[in-house]
């Protein structure tokens, strides 16, 4: 386990684990150039609370359980690079601004939260075979945004708390935006019976400038109301419910 | 071509041996996939190294040793025997130069004077080099009253840092390099 509080590092943040179980923290302080964390097998956690980071954040995982946790108005000035190998992936961002974020993960679940964020850049989200579930709120995506759940039954809920159609609150009130993709959405749930709720009932708006949603092979949903098009929308290969 | 002859002419007499031994098993560790010895004959071979590593201290701590790069006052490798700096930095960009080849035959044997649950630190051409060994390793890293370039290394759980509960590394002026769980191995 390393911890690091209030450390200023001039360039280079390099740290490599070895095939156990680690753990990296970092509270506060700057990385001047790019930080790298390379966990190597086992299962790992990084955590960046409140870091600024002058360039890249990459982090590595291998098999086993990984883990990235960034939150407390962290900032990555580049971009946000999440490889999880195989075995399960969590990856909760809070409060954060950064560049461009990608994320991949291949076998395993997948359980990722972006929640009050701010991406800069180019978002790219890619989780592979797995039962995997994606959780968006309160977050602004400035790029393009591209999400691909891969196979196996997956959910994408985006200012939404999946409950049952019918239930939960009236469409019809007047509901702040909260979340914004200005550039384009693609979002590609994959074979499996998936599942994608955006903005439904109850819950705040979602502004999307281009939004193309594919459900994939096998039985899909979508559902979504309170959702702002401004330009164009597309539904493909899905049931739609839009309440 | 007598190629342990040929090294060895190089050396004083009395310490050719010990560098090509220092040698064989720095390449046999290296890649113990080229050389699967039993364990008790790598024990052997590191209880033999340690041996050698002693008599070349003594000789450094005795101004007997005739490295070109020891001349003149202390190297660094001298630091490294006295445990102030954990990587030898006295590489040699002469070809011809003794201390090239002495260093890349001992480096690779430095992590097996470290106890379990101990961690090495040291700066590398003004970077931190942090380098766990195979024990669970904690460790806290602050700056708390300290200068920008000092990085203070603390050990947490009963880990220690080069032997001590705490330490404070000075003229840290590049990167952080942190290598847990992987004693066998050197950061290059």
């Amino acid at each position: 386990m390393l911890e690091m509080t209030d450390v200023a590092v001039s360039r280079d943040l390099l740290i490599r684990g070895g095939n156990g179980a680690d753990t990296f923290n970092m509270t506060g302080g700057t990385v001047g150039r790019n930080a790298r964390v390379r966990a190597r097998d086992g299962d790992n956690t990084t955590s960046v609370d409140g870091t600024t980071i002058g360039r890249r954040l990459h982090v590595i995982g291998g098999a086993g359980v990984d883990a990235l946790n960034l939150s407390n108005h962290a900032r990555v000035t580049g971009r946000v690079e999440f490889e999880a190998q195989g075995g399960e992936t969590n990856c909760a961002i809070s409060d954060v601004t950064t560049g461009d974020f990608s994320l991949s993960s291949h076998v395993g679940s997948a359980d990722i939260s972006l929640l009050s964020s701010t991406f800069q850049g180019n978002v790219r989200i890619g989780t592979g075979a797995g039962e995997d579930r994606l959780n968006i709120k309160d977050s602004m995506f400035q790029g393009t945004t591209f999400i691909s759940t891969g196979s196996d039954n997956d959910t994408v809920l985006i200012e939404d708390r999946l409950t049952m159609p019918g239930s939960g609150g009236s469409s019809f009130l007047p509901r702040p935006i909260k979340t914004r993709f200005i550039g384009a959405c693609i979002i590609r749930l994959g074979t499996g019976d998936d599942q994608l709720g955006v903005a439904f009932k109850g819950s705040a708006g979602v502004a999307f400038g281009v939004a193309k949603l594919s459900g994939g092979a096998g039985s899909d949903l979508i559902r979504y109301s309170s959702i702002d098009t401004s330009s164009y929308s597309q539904f493909e290969h899905v049931n739609v419910i839009n309440d | 071509m007598n190629w342990r002859r040929g090294c060895a002419g190089d050396f004083p007499k009395h310490l050719a041996g010990g560098f090509t031994r220092h040698l064989a098993v720095s390449i046999a560790i290296s890649f113990p996939e080229l050389f699967p010895f039993p364990q008790q004959c790598v024990d052997m071979t590191q209880k033999a190294m340690r041996i050698a590593d002693a008599k070349f201290a003594r000789e450094v701590w005795n101004g007997q040793s005739l490295s070109p790069a020891k001349k003149g006052g202390p190297s660094e490798r001298t630091d490294r025997l006295k445990g102030q700096a954990m990587i030898d930095t006295s590489f040699s960009r002469d070809p011809k130069g003794f201390s090239r080849n002495r260093s890349t035959a001992i480096e690779p044997l430095e992590p097996r004077m470290l106890m379990s649950g101990d961690v090495s630190v040291g700066v590398v051409r003004g970077s931190l080099v942090i380098r766990g060994d195979a024990a669970a390793n904690h460790i806290a890293i602050d700056q708390t009253g300290l200068t920008a370039r000092q990085f203070r290394i603390t050990g947490q759980d009963g880990t220690k840092i080069n032997g001590q509960d705490e330490l404070i590394i000075s003229d840290v002026k590049h990167d952080v390099r942190v290598r847990l769980g992987t004693a066998a191995t050197c950061w290059r």
